[in-house]
């Protein structure tokens, strides 16, 4: 679902830019490339840290330094459709600039009738961290050899962003 | 003949009637209302002394694999400070690209010959330059000495490039700075509130300016990587005086620091007002004189160019001018022995209850001549007391237009008065106010409040503005600034428009197309 607000979100941003320049470009339909596993992810604020957000578990790609930032993430089979789970993956992990690989594990989270399960990791964001963007990378490997990579969309102002 | 053609009931203003009444007016179209916009980003024009890109463009360049960090220190300071980049475990021995993200912004325009429709404004993201360059040392570091260009404000990221690899990343935060100079002086003291560190995003590109709680207007930097430079000038009463600098897109967002653009901010000093020595003299303020980027020009249009005009040519002895001023008109490649017109196209209308055609062209007979045996004439025209902007001077033989050229009306202040009793209406006038979405209205200042505008379409340039003397005895400041327009036709969020532009001088889009839009500065003396 998320990917597919990326997808139209890019597709309108793109839009607008094809309205302004000429000659107009055509769009690469949706979805995508098929892929083994896709992935989804987003980044939410966490209750604990050194520094807090306003508002906990809430989406959001702007985290202060010394801020922890969860990320949330699903990786589907596409051959049958289902979320993948402890079970089916053999490694997961994201990928941050200049940190260690950062595990990503499955759980429940929520209360009923809202609990649901997902894969998540908590990334404390160090006090000297480079302000800017963060060029993560997400990735699944199942543990029938296939991978999952997860990019965010080369939307700036959409990716994950360190401030002071 | 009288072609003006009544929009919807609207009556033509006195000036047009008498302007138009003993004239051949020829109709050559009628407009709608909102022509089909094409909207386009204008280039920026040669903005003088503004910062142009802080390096030369760098190639493209892709992630690498395991990426590492930068690290810059300080990574917040403002333009022209100092700072170190260093980096670690890069590839040993090898040249390394710093490359500066960046942004280009440009206001975008629907210009078209019935009028220019300001549409707001285009980023575009993701520009690397190079901010310099070094080589990695045996152990795969470096570190190296840079100055923070004079760039937009706000997160830059950094990358440390190797072959066409981005080995690194940094980032960087340019703060806003505020600088106001004098800060002590007598009622009507020019201030000049310098503004750096303006950020490229919608929301972070701009400031508004407030003078003890009064708006004064809007500040952009698009063209000039985030400075500006405006002037505003001292009220009274004798004393201490709050100036302070908003942030946000127009008005003030009071609680940025919860914002995605924390660093966004504004400031505050306090000017004191030693006395008051009177009105000071009236100023006109212009905006710099740039070489214009966009050929299109209002009432420019190849309709009966006839193609046995080739050859023919027209020049003027100015480009420019007010209302009423005396043109010398000289054209070339004519018939010999035959006559020729010179006229005048402009158009006559309105923005207000129409939603059919609102305005439409109309030619005004400037006299003429014959063609003399070397196919040329001389003549001399006043140009007539209408709408400013930029109109066109053609030269009519045969019934077709052998050639043309452009003039731009200036905008003029005409009358306004010295001395009012408090509490009494006067009145300001003006002549040459235009009629596209950059130029048909003005925005007023009182002490630096902004209180209204004035339109000047449907008067036909003409302006009369109904003001009220407040504030009590003493000497009060009546400035008139340009305005962009959002209306009819209204597009979705035109942004900073609707108020006084305090930054027209250096950013304003229509600078692009030649538009010379000036700040009256007037006063009064309020007596008892």
């Amino acid at each position: 679902m998320k990917t597919l607000t990326f997808a139209i979100g890019a597709a309108t941003v793109m839009g607008s830019f094809a309205a302004l320049a000429a000659p107009a470009v055509a769009q690469d339909p949706y979805p995508g490339a098929k892929v083994a596993i896709p992935v989804y992810a987003d980044t939410v604020s966490s209750s604990r840290g050194d520094v807090r957000l306003s508002r906990v578990c809430t989406q959001t790609n702007f985290f202060p330094r010394k801020a922890r930032v969860v990320f949330r993430s699903w990786a589907l089979d596409s051959k049958t459709g289902k979320p993948l789970t402890q079970l089916e993956i053999k490694y997961a992990y994201v990928k941050i600039p200049g940190q260690p690989n950062l595990k990503l594990n499955w759980g429940a989270h929520g209360t009923a009738p809202n609990r649901v399960s997902f894969w998540s990791a908590a990334w404390a964001i160090p006090a000297d961290y480079p302000l800017g963007v963060v060029p993560f990378r997400i990735v699944f490997k199942a543990e029938d050899g296939r991978f999952g990579t997860y990019l965010q969309p080369p939307i700036e102002g959409a990716q994950l962003t360190v401030t002071p | 003949m009288e072609t003006i053609k009544r929009t919807r009931g609207r009556n033509v203003r006195p000036a047009l009637g008498t302007a138009a009444a003993g004239l051949l007016a020829l109709a050559f179209g009628l407009l709608p209302s909102s022509a089909a916009a094409a909207p386009q980003p204008v280039p920026a024009p040669a903005i003088p002394g503004a910062p142009s890109l802080p390096g030369p463009l760098a190639a493209p360049s892709q992630p690498a694999e395991n990426m590492g960090l930068l690290k810059a220190t300080p990574d917040i300071a403002a333009a022209g400070s100092k700072f170190t980049l260093s980096g670690s475990k890069l590839p040993a021995g090898k040249n390394v690209s710093i490359v500066w993200m960046t942004s280009n912004v440009n206001w975008i325009l629907d210009a078209r010959p019935d009028s220019v429709d300001y549409i707001g404004q285009q980023e575009t993201k993701g520009v690397g330059v190079i901010l310099g360059t070094t080589t990695t040392d045996a152990r795969g570091g470096f570190s190296l000495g840079l100055t923070v260009p004079r760039d937009f404000g706000g997160i830059h990221d950094v990358y440390a490039v190797i072959d066409g690899v981005q080995q690194a990343k940094g980032g960087f935060l340019i703060e806003r700075t505020l600088k106001i100079t004098p800060l002590k002086g007598p009622v009507g003291t020019m201030m000049t509130i310098k503004l750096a560190g303006l950020g490229s995003t919608l929301y972070g590109g701009s400031a508004s300016v407030w003078y003890d709680g009064r708006y004064s207007g809007v500040v952009t930097g698009k063209w000039t990587r985030g400075e500006a430079t405006v002037h505003i000038r001292a009220a009274g009463p004798v004393g201490e005086h709050t100036v302070l600098i908003g942030t946000g897109m127009q008005f003030n967002y009071l609680n940025i620091k919860q914002s995605p653009i924390p660093w966004a901010t504004g400031g505050m000093k306090t000017f004191v007002v030693t006395k008051d020595a009177g009105p000071p003299p009236a100023r006109t303020d212009w905006p710099v004189t740039v070489r214009p980027t966009v050929d299109t020009r209002t009432t420019l249009s190849s309709a009966n160019l006839g193609v046995s005009g080739a050859g023919a040519a027209v020049r003027l002895d100015s480009a420019s001018g007010v209302v009423n001023a005396k043109v010398a008109v000289t054209a070339t490649g004519l018939t010999p022995g035959q006559p020729v017109t010179f006229d005048w196209a402009t158009v006559v209308g309105n923005r207000v209850n129409c939603t059919g055609s609102c305005w439409q062209f109309v030619s005004i007979p400037l006299g003429g001549g014959t063609a003399a045996a070397d196919g040329s004439v001389r003549s001399t025209f006043t140009v007539p007391d209408g709408l400013g902007g930029w109109h066109v001077v053609r030269v009519m033989q045969g019934g077709q237009v052998k050639a043309q050229i452009s003039y731009f009306v200036k905008r003029s202040v005409i009358s306004a008065p010295r001395t009012v009793k408090a509490g009494r209406p006067f009145q300001v006038h003006l002549k040459g106010v235009g009629w596209t979405q950059l130029d048909n209205t003005v925005a007023v200042t009182y002490d630096n409040g902004y209180i209204g505008y004035g339109c000047g379409f449907n008067s036909n340039g003409d302006v009369v503005l109904d003001l009220v003397a407040t504030g009590g005895p003493g000497t009060h400041l009546i400035d008139i600034y340009p305005l962009l327009y959002p209306y009819q036709p209204a597009y979705a969020y035109p942004p900073h428009a609707a108020v006084p532009f305090l930054s027209f001088a250096r950013d304003f889009p229509g600078l692009a197309l030649g538009y010379q839009l000036p700040a009256f500065r007037l006063a009064i003396k309020v007596v008892a």
